[in-house]
């Protein structure tokens, strides 16, 4: 009741922890409201990651054909601004070839000279598969080198025919500006396919920086993509699953009080839906419960009273009897009174423990809050069962850290659960000793009950602090007690924001603590 | 005749001439005169005190008149400034200007465009006796007027053409006048001419000193232009005709400084832009003007575009200049109309 209690509080305090509010990201959102299975939106996702390696990849090969082919072209290039320039070479070895066989005419250079000219229209011939784009000015070349060819030859003629100051009107007149105008075209030939390579140089360079950026924009964008998708699917799993974990571990503390909400339209969505209904009929038996349960502990503690007023009844006429106020007790009937009393006093200590449960189950009971004093509250502890301990020869050492600060709490009750731990090692300890230390730490009062007894085994050491409950059955009835007694002294420590504990080990006793702090505020 | 053109015409005679070559010698028909008019009356060009070498945009100027431009202005602001930053803060509409620089603002996104070829290699680059080639030039002291721009261009394309990045070489920083002057007492290895100081230097035959490249005559470089015909990109756009017809005009010049250098430097000397006919004469002379018919702009273009990106100048390729940069239209449509 008081875990349901604490998230209740916590439940005020974070109020929207539990819902899907702070879980601002619409992506993931947007991805759990997707309605298909998760196993469909985990294909999609990897499906997107393969479509994204493909585009890269066909986006890099394409980059790469492109470079081929711009390389390609680039030969291509080079091979036409080699074939122009060798021709621009030959040109002008030729036309000075010409010139300088007209200026000293020999009949053997001249023959040579015309069949060298007329062989040169091969290397044009030759030019016509590199230059494809430049017809125009091809036929242009070659046409004018036929003319030039031509006037040569009329030229030679006429100095053969001896006709020498005809012919040289002729090479000047009209061989020379050829030779010059063929000399420009064939200039004009290789500044062309020269600015085509630096266009093309241009070219590849912007194409380079165009696919850089392309390539480099794909791979940004795919490994974003990717990060955003796995993001998203991660998310849109993982959320659902960490509220439907808090969600879990509400219901193990006993609170039902909160619903999971996620948008997930998939089998999450599903789980979800599930854990609410859970939940909720959890939630209904667990009220069922809260209800049986205080009508129990109503039950309990009405019955408490009721059986201690005619409990008080018999125990003072037995008490009455005993003091002889109805006459004289005969012995024998004097010892069975005894045990009357005894048993009425365990009887009543019983009901007192079931009584003091009731309350606290039901939240009826209340700490009275004030200023005490710790190590007082070891005196009168030490007082009251110093006899017990006496009784079995076992030392009680009590070891209290000097100048403890006044602490603020219930002092009975405190009280109460230091005599319960002492009066239980006392009882189940015969020979030996049993100490009381306590100290203060950090605002904190930790106090220690050890004994020298019979111990606990590690597995019944969380079931002490159950109701009715003892380590060892058999020692109900061997040394007596109800069972209920540090049942009780944990509630009380809890409701004093405090914490018990047992360490022990079997046939080597146990050392049961509790913390308390120093000043209980509420 | 030529005697009589360059000494004794009077301007008016010279404007009479030119008027007579915009219908006969330089090819105008006289379908091209009755044209569409101009969209602006106004045309602005750059100059500078140093750039003799763009004479046909000077020479046009009463060709520009004839094609409809009513107020023509030559912009000339204090010190030397480079004519593609006129052009492309819209100080000028069109002028004439040196092609390294000009793609090195284009690279920079100028509003720049290039409309035709002008002329080929005014320049020349002077050397010590320890340089005799551009691979020379490795490790040696050449002087330019100014680091970002001209001569440095010109010579960082030519050393990327054989190896050499602009690392290679020290570079300082000196006046036309100081470098001739540091190269004849060997301090510096080389640095690059222009019209007419080139002209001036050979006559004075320096020792020591010699042409290491000769833009003019040696190859590659003498078979790109150095100089073009460029305009202000939103001018060009907006007026299309007046474009046209000032590259028409320029163009024009041209051919009449090829033609008729006499009677153009005449005109200039008359106009003040130097007062050394001698020396314009021959700079005239020897810049081989009148090619922008023959010579290909767009592979002169693609040419210095390729060295410059070799020489790490600009980092727009050649592809993108011509698409960006260049204008043709104008051009092709003159030199159908404009036969040599």
């Amino acid at each position: 009741m008081n875990g349901k209690q604490e998230q209740k509080d916590k439940k005020l305090i974070h109020p929207s922890y539990f819902t899907l509010h702070h879980y601002s990201d619409w992506l993931p959102r947007l991805v759990a409201q997707v309605p298909a299975t998760v196993h469909t939106k985990l294909l999609a996702a990897f499906l997107a990651m393969v479509v994204l390696l493909i585009t890269v990849g066909a986006v890099g090969l394409r980059v790469l054909s492109g470079a081929n082919h711009r390389s390609e072209e680039a030969v291509g290039l080079h091979r036409k601004i080699a074939a122009y320039r060798q021709l621009q070479h030959d040109t002008t070895a030729q036309l000075y070839n010409v010139a300088s066989a007209l200026l000293a005419p020999d009949e053997r250079m001249l023959e040579v000279t015309l069949r060298q000219l007329n062989q040169f229209g091969y290397d044009l011939d030759r030019l016509q598969f590199v230059a494809q784009d430049e017809v125009e000015l091809l036929d242009r070349v070659q046409h004018e080198y036929a003319q030039f060819i031509q006037i040569v030859t009329r030229v030679i003629e006429l100095l053969r025919g001896g006709k020498v100051a005809e012919g040289r009107e002729l090479q000047l007149s009209q061989a020379s500006p050829l030779a010059d105008r063929l000399e420009r075209l064939t200039n004009e030939l290789v500044n062309k396919a020269e600015a085509d390579m630096v266009a093309r140089v241009e070219v590849n360079h912007e194409a380079y920086l165009t696919a850089r950026w392309v390539v480099i924009g794909f791979a940004v964008g795919s490994i974003g993509l990717a990060l955003i998708l796995g993001y998203a699917i991660s998310w849109s799993l993982i959320e659902p699953m960490k509220q439907m974990d808090m969600q879990l571990q509400q219901i193990a503390q006993g609170d039902f009080s909160h619903r999971v909400e996620v948008p997930n339209q998939d089998e999450l969505g599903t789980l979800a839906a599930n854990l609410n209904r859970m939940n909720e009929e959890l939630g209904r038996l667990y009220q069922q419960l809260d209800a049986a349960n205080r009508h129990k502990s109503q039950f309990l503690a009405n019955m408490s009273h009721e059986l201690r007023t005619p409990l008080n009844g018999i125990q003072g006429y037995t008490e009455l009897i005993m003091d002889g106020i109805y006459g004289e007790v005969p012995e024998k009937i004097k010892e069975v009174m005894e045990r009357i009393q005894q048993s009425g006093n365990r009887l009543l200590g019983l009901i007192n423990a079931v009584l003091d449960l009731s309350k606290i189950e039901a939240g009826r009971l209340t700490l009275s809050l004030a200023d005490y004093s710790m190590q007082g509250v070891v005196q009168n502890v030490f007082t009251a069962v110093e006899p017990l301990a006496a009784e079995k020869n076992l030392a009680l050492n009590v070891d209290i850290q000097p100048d403890l600060p006044v602490g603020k709490g219930d002092e009975q009750r405190i009280t109460q659960v230091l005599t319960n731990l002492v009066g239980n090692a006392i009882k189940f300890t015969e020979v030996g000793k049993v100490g009381v230390q306590v100290t203060s730490l950090n605002g904190t009062f930790v106090v220690a009950v050890s004994d020298t007894g019979i111990g606990i085994a590690e597995a019944d050491q969380q079931k002490v602090f159950e109701e009715f409950q003892q380590a060892d059955s058999s020692s109900t009835r061997k040394k007596g007690g109800t069972g209920l007694g540090l049942a009780i002294a944990k509630k009380i420590v809890e409701m004093h924001n405090g914490r018990i504990w047992v360490e022990s080990h079997l046939g080597q006793g146990s050392t049961f603590r509790f913390t308390l702090p120093v000043r209980v505020e509420h | 005749m030529h005697k009589r053109h360059t000494e004794g015409w009077s301007r008016r005679e010279f404007l009479g001439v030119t008027l007579a070559g915009a219908t006969g010698l330089l090819g105008l028909r006289p379908d091209l005169v009755a044209a569409e008019p101009p969209e602006t009356t106004t045309l602005r060009l750059a100059r500078n005190d140093f750039d003799l070498c763009i004479a046909p945009q000077f020479v046009a100027e009463q060709l520009l008149r004839d094609e409809g431009f009513t107020d023509v202005q030559y912009i000339k602001k204090d010190g030397v400034v480079w004519h593609e930053i006129m052009l492309a803060s819209g100080e000028a509409d069109i002028s004439m200007s040196f092609l390294p620089n000009t793609l090195i603002y284009l690279d920079k996104g100028a509003p720049i465009v290039l409309l035709a070829g002008g002329h080929i290699g005014c320049l020349e680059l002077l050397g010590s006796e320890r340089v005799h080639s551009l691979r020379d030039l490795k490790g040696k002291t050449v002087a330019v007027f100014d680091l970002q721009l001209g001569p440095i261009s010109f010579i960082s394309s030519m050393a990327a053409y054989v190896g050499l990045s602009y690392e290679d070489i020290n570079w300082v920083v000196y006046s036309p006048a100081e470098s001739m002057q540091l190269l004849a007492e060997g301090k510096i290895d080389a640095f690059l001419v222009f019209p007419p100081e080139q002209q001036e230097l050979r006559r004075k035959k320096v020792e020591h000193v010699h042409t290491v490249l000769n833009g003019t005559l040696d190859r590659p470089w003498s078979q790109y232009f150095c100089c073009v015909v460029a305009g202000n990109r939103e001018f060009v756009r907006k007026h299309p005709v007046a474009t046209k017809r000032a590259v028409r005009a320029i163009l024009k010049g041209a051919d009449l400084c090829g033609r008729e250098p006499e009677q153009a430097a005449r005109l200039l000397i008359d106009k003040g832009y130097t007062n050394n006919y001698e020396i314009l004469l021959q700079a005239l002379k020897e810049i081989p003007y009148g090619k922008w018919r023959e010579y290909n702009p767009e592979d002169t273009v693609r040419f210095y575009a390729l060295r410059l990106h070799e020489a790490g100048m600009i980092k727009s390729t050649p592809q993108k200049i011509i698409s960006e940069g260049t204008d043709w239209r104008f051009l092709n449509e003159l030199k159908k109309e404009m036969k040599g």
